[in-house]
């Protein structure tokens, strides 16, 4: 069902965007690493989704039909930084907050392999990963953000997952 | 039997298997030790990356962000219709500012509270705690500095006058300086009422990078719209500031009007 086409950007979807920007804005983090491309990402994000709104079906999820356009636009980015020939970084690290407290220093530790860790992922992994440990989305709700099947999802997350705990933990990923 | 696959014991430690399957995996599981551990690791995979994103959710959204959705789609270059008296501020006013409307409480920090993001023309907003406390009693020209939970916080009173009501009200500048360098710096004016301070408008100015800022920025010249802030303060604002020595009287008085 598509619905009639209408163009005006009702103050209601207006309103529903600001409300999604915080976790716009999470989900660009995390893809991004580093809060001035983050917001560079949303800030195109919501330009293309202003003037394209026609093409958000009235009634589908705005959150996923956002997290979507993020998704298209970091690819793009990347690949064309690949096509100049530019050397792709794979993602800085985000900055985890300094905390002297002794009894966080730990739990600081682990965050920092993991932040690592996520790093070190191929892209692909990490976007389902974040979609669905980060944002907390369904396999078949990230499947729609990804325009892939649901197995696709399942059998990226379980790989993703595998990975990241081989990671932090140290030890071979490919045995079971 | 249903067969133990990392797919299927993932979908089990998220909780997205349906009654019948997840029963018949729990029943498995009972007798595989190795596949429990193996949905232990993805239980543990789940909650590896709390917080690990959350920084962009600490601070408030930056206006530019705001800017784009804001439904006045106006950029206002500077500020250039100010009275020849109007005091120069220390604030490179450069770069496009914008009004952010309804950015009624997208992102807090501790000590930048809900109703400092607001942007309601229509309806003036009782100022924060901090807010009422720096425009009861800072003199002009003298900031209250806060510091805490990875941001400062500095509010400088910048005039005060009299309405055409007989209100005293201030002018202030408000800027929130973040452990990331970000800066959210926003102007606006408040009344006192009985009940403290309401703030009538406010204007938000994205600050994007320090050294864009100082260079000397050239307002396009000729007519630039007005900014519904100005017009707000425009209404208000028709006579002329009150001095230094009025100004220490009136705080002095509390914000009592004087008895005639």
């Amino acid at each position: 069902m598509t619905g009639s086409n209408d163009k005006r950007v009702t103050p209601e979807t207006r309103q529903q965007l600001l409300a999604l920007l915080p976790r716009l804005r999470r989900f660009a983090y995390s893809l991004t690493g580093n809060l001035d491309e983050a917001d560079d990402l949303i800030q195109a994000a919501c330009e293309k989704a202003l003037k394209h709104l026609d093409q958000w079906q009235v009634g589908t999820e705005l959150d996923r039909w956002m997290f979507r356009i993020i998704r298209n636009l970091r690819i793009d980015h990347l690949r064309s930084q690949q096509l100049r020939g530019e050397s792709v970084d794979p993602q800085t690290t985000p900055e985890v907050a300094n905390d002297n407290d002794d009894r966080r220093i730990e739990a600081q530790q682990t965050l920092e392999k993991v932040s690592q860790a996520m790093a070190a992922l191929p892209e692909e992994q990490r976007m389902v990963l974040i979609l669905v440990s980060v944002d907390g989305l369904s396999y078949r709700e990230a499947a729609e953000v990804l325009e892939i099947p649901v197995g696709t999802v399942m059998s990226r997350l379980a790989r993703a997952r595998r990975q990241l705990h081989a990671l932090v933990h140290g030890s071979d990923p490919s045995q079971r | 039997m249903i067969p133990l696959d990392d797919e299927t014991l993932m979908a089990y430690a998220d909780g997205q298997l349906e009654g019948a399957r997840r029963a018949e995996v729990e029943v498995a599981l009972a007798v595989n030790p190795e596949a429990w551990e193996t949905v232990q690791m993805f239980r543990d995979t789940r909650c590896m990356m709390s917080g690990l994103y959350d920084a962009p959710l600490r601070e408030p959204v930056p206006a530019r962000l705001l800017a784009t959705l804001s439904e006045e789609e106006r950029v206002v270059p500077l500020r250039q219709r100010r009275p020849c008296w109007y005091r120069s501020t220390t604030v490179p006013w450069a770069l496009a500012a914008t009004v952010a409307a309804c950015a009624v409480g997208l992102a807090t920090t501790g000590i930048f509270s809900e109703s400092e993001l607001f942007g309601h023309r229509a309806s003036p907003q009782l100022a924060d705690t901090l807010l009422n406390q720096a425009l009861d009693e800072q003199p002009s020209g003298t900031p209250l500095v806060v510091t805490g939970n990875g941001a400062t916080r500095e509010i400088l009173p910048m005039l005060t006058f009299q309405d055409p009501e007989g209100r005293y009200c201030r002018e202030f500048e408000n800027q929130v300086i973040h452990a990331f360098g970000k800066n959210n710096i926003s102007v606006g004016v408040a009344c006192r009422e009985s009940e403290g301070w309401q703030v009538q408008a406010i204007l938000n100015r994205a600050l994007v990078a320090q050294e864009t800022s100082t260079q000397d920025y050239q307002p396009a010249s000729g007519e630039s719209q007005t900014s519904p802030y100005d017009t707000v303060l425009d209404r208000l604002m028709q006579s002329l500031p009150v001095t230094p020595a009025e100004e220490a009287e009136i705080i002095q008085r509390e914000w009592q009007q004087a008895g005639r």
